[in-house]
């Protein structure tokens, strides 16, 4: 079967969606490829769904601060409600040394125009009592918040769809047809589509799309394993909580590998985050184990024991699921991938966005939609092109 | 209406058949192997083995000590009987667990026919007793009369009963409706222990009496509850009357016991301060504190 | 017969999954409104199988309702992802060192 449309998307998760509904608004013919028999069938689908603005450095920062923006009114825009709160969120420590980090911590931020304060431990037991007596201080910030990855995706599908989007389930994309410079067809198992464009959203499969166009994409999957619990009462103040430790396990791939701390080296780094509902899911980790999503007893035990010191009361609730995604991580520098080639010249990925898909996923497609159908975009990507990889092809 | 009785009997042969009812049809059972061939059935009572699965299963075949009934290999075949050897002595009939194995003596008399069937209910009719006759779907066909009842302990509690019945419908009755007076007079038959644990069957006429036990107290929602040690919180619960455990998050739905094994969550409850405590399979405890919890109850 | 909307507005009240409270109605118009196929997407979608049994008690009947609605057997609707732990485990028992870690 043949089919022809003006871009091919790979990817069907909530980076893949997001470009789709940005480019069908423009009226652009949108096919959307995906591999699982749904959508949202990786990291976008294995995350707990929250952005804190506090744990955003230059050049990310940038594109955080409108992603989070833009979901104030995500719902209403795409009419699919995405349970987005305004939670904020508390970075906080639970050991003594780190202390003076916050100090730091907290004047990054306030130089970056974050609009964050500082809180000493026994006030915030009293704001937020379920916080443990090993907590020392914390930085909040109000301007994050948590939302449902899975509504997300799905409604910028279904948003997309409205507007002429069609989604391939079930499809590899096989080969990828050029005539010299351009891309001029995406070959599936079961059909071939003659495109103007491809956007390779392909999460933790990048690299294997890139290599159909002879190109290197030094995008890895980095596991992450959450620990979800039964439905407790919600928090007063805080539902979105996150170990001090995180801000190097998330961003100092260096530090990880290097560290004397067990722990540290699994990535592990209490990741807090309290659905709507009330369940708790309890993150974060980072190691590579190539694709597999098994979790491991060893870095459970460690997120458990972590999310015990932050929350004792944690102790005596019960974890009724355990599992592991895959972030697509930039092995270079940790930066996402925002770029169009210069050969093949119709060639766009949009990925690497490891632990921050969810919250740079509607800025993303915003982004990349400009830049297929107006070659600039209303913010600059240079800083996450991929001409910066040099020496690798 | 005379008219009714006539479309009463020919719905009799219109059942749909074993895939969409589970109950087969006589044609469906003539096909099997266990069916006597009718020039056997007019000779005298032989066993009738209406066994259509074929699933890993032969007590019939040891149930014979004729060898009249053969399963052979692999286990799962349908049983064949061997009508020449079968003499229709009914001991077969409580060697079937899934009680398809029926003896007919279709020329008991000149205008009835003696059906022999397993009967696992309380209270067992009395022999003279006139009953009501039930074709495989428990639909009431004709009135019948109790001729033996046979209740050794080599059938291991499941009673033997033959009925005489109108000789039209023997391939059709395979059994009797409930006891007269139903199933308030089992109740009466229960020894039940003081009127506070009313619920209570301490001696049950076919799982037998219960060994003793310590007694124990629980507090439930501020009241006392006297429990059995080794018992789940559920079966005190339920000695003294209490059937709700809790109520639901989201529509405030009152929830018990549903699949009393641990798995359906519904009969939670907060023990001793932590909420979601399965009571069907937690063991109750001297002095334990249990509250009917609502929605997500207290952290601790 | 499948339930159109019209039949479906009187029946408000089929619980399917008993411990997160959908009912048949939400789950439905979640497979209609997105073109569900799957378990895993009704699950995450609606919720059904997310509660405290992890699925026990809903699975069958959502794999039922999928098979109604995309108009396949059963057989062919692929399960819902199955995740430890086997039963609700207490955080503090996940926690717990082994002899031989410090």
């Amino acid at each position: 079967m043949n089919r022809i449309a003006d871009v091919v998307v790979v990817g069907g998760g909530i980076i893949g969606c997001s470009v789709a509904y940005y480019l069908a608004k423009k009226g652009v013919k949108v096919i959307v490829i995906e591999k699982k028999k749904g959508l949202s069938f990786g990291a976008s689908g294995a995350n707990q769904g929250g952005c804190a603005l506090q744990l955003f450095h230059p050049p990310v920062l940038e594109l955080a601060r409108p992603s989070l923006e833009i979901y104030r009114n995500l719902s209403q825009e795409i009419g699919y409600d995405v349970d987005y709160e305004n939670t904020g969120s508390l970075v906080c420590s639970v050991d003594e040394e780190q202390y003076p980090d916050m100090q730091k911590h907290l004047e990054k931020k306030r130089r970056q125009g974050i609009n964050v304060q500082l809180i000493e431990g026994d006030r915030l037991r009293e704001l937020e009592p379920t916080l443990g007596g090993d907590v020392v201080a914390g930085v909040e910030e109000r301007e994050g918040g948590i939302m449902n990855p899975f509504k997300v995706n799905y409604g910028f599908a279904y948003a997309a769809r409205k507007l002429g989007t069609e989604f391939f389930l079930s499809r590899e994309v096989k080969k990828i047809e050029r005539d010299k410079d351009r891309i001029t067809s995406v070959v599936t198992d079961r059909e071939k589509i003659g495109t103007n464009f491809v956007v390779n959203a392909a999460g933790a499969w990048a690299s294997q799309i890139g290599k159909m166009v002879g190109i290197s994409i030094p995008v890895r999957p980095r596991r992450g394993q959450i620990i979800v619990t039964e439905r407790l009462p919600l928090n007063k103040r805080w539902r979105y909580i996150l170990d001090a430790d995180y801000l190097t396990t998330a961003f100092d791939l260096a530090a990880v590998e290097k560290s004397e701390d067990p722990r540290i080296r699994l990535g592990v780094a209490g990741s807090y985050v309290q659905e709507n509902t009330g369940n708790w899911t309890i993150g974060s980790s980072r190691d590579f184990a190539d694709y597999t999503t098994r979790v491991t007893m060893q870095t459970i035990r460690y997120l458990a024991k972590r999310a015990a010191r932050f929350m004792p009361k944690l102790k005596s609730v019960n974890s009724i699921r355990l599992f592991a995604g895959l972030r697509p991580f930039c092995y270079v520098d940790g930066l996402p991938i925002l770029s169009r080639l210069n050969s093949p010249r119709n060639f766009v990925i949009a990925t690497g966005h490891a632990g921050e898909g969810v919250t740079l996923a509607p800025i993303t497609g915003k982004l990349i939609s400009e830049l297929i159908t107006e070659k600039t975009t209303s913010i600059s990507i240079d800083a996450f092109a991929f001409s910066r990889f040099k020496g690798l092809n | 209406m005379t008219g009714t009785n006539q479309n009463s009997r020919i719905r009799l042969w219109r059942s749909k058949g074993a895939a969409v009812e589970g109950i087969p049809t006589i044609d469906e059972l003539k096909k099997t192997p266990g069916w006597p061939s009718l020039k056997r059935l007019k000779r005298g009572p032989v066993a009738i083995i209406e066994c259509i699965e074929e699933i890993p299963c032969d007590p019939c075949e040891a149930g014979c000590s004729l060898g009249a009934i053969k399963i052979g290999s692999p286990i799962t075949n349908l049983p064949v009987l061997d009508e020449d050897k079968c003499t229709g002595c009914r001991v077969c009939i409580s060697s079937c667990p899934g009680l398809a194995i029926f003896v007919l003596s279709l020329n008991y008399t000149d205008d009835e026919a003696l059906v022999s069937f397993p009967f696992e209910f309380l209270p067992l009719p009395e022999v003279g007793e006139e009953v009501s006759a039930v074709d495989r779907k428990g639909k009431k066909i004709s009135r019948g009369k109790v001729v033996k009842i046979v209740n050794k302990s080599k059938q291991d509690r499941t009673p033997v009963l033959s009925i005489s019945i109108p000789k039209r419908y023997a391939l059709v009755v395979r059994g009797i409706s409930g006891p007269k007076g139903g199933l308030s007079r089992q109740n009466s038959s229960f020894k039940s222990g003081k009127s506070e644990n009313k619920k209570r069957v301490l001696d049950h006429p076919i799982l037998g009496r219960q060994s003793p036990a310590k007694t124990l107290r629980i507090i439930v929602d501020g009241k006392k509850i006297k429990a059995r040690e080794g018992e789940m919180i559920i079966a005190a619960l339920l000695s003294a009357g209490i059937r709700v455990n809790r109520f639901t998050s989201k529509y405030n739905e009152p929830r018990g016991i549903f699949c009393g094994i641990g798995q359906c969550t519904d009969c939670v409850m907060i023990v001793n301060g932590i909420p979601n405590v399965r009571a069907c399979v937690s063991p109750v405890e001297e002095g334990m504190v249990i509250e009917t919890q609502y929605g997500e109850g207290k952290w601790g | 017969m499948i339930p159109n909307d019209k039949s479906m507005r009187k029946r408000v009240h089929d619980i399917i999954c008993r411990c997160e409270e959908i009912t048949e109605r939400e789950i439905r118009h979640a497979i209609r409104q997105f073109n569900l196929r799957t378990a895993d997407e009704v699950k995450r979608l609606t919720r059904a199988g997310m509660g405290l049994c992890q699925g026990r008690t809903c699975a069958l009947l959502v794999e039922k309702i999928i098979s109604e609605e995309t108009n396949r057997k059963v057989s062919e609707i692929f399960p819902s992802s199955t995740r430890p732990p086997v039963r609700p485990i207490k955080i503090e028992f996940l926690a717990k060192k082994e002899e031989k870690e410090s």
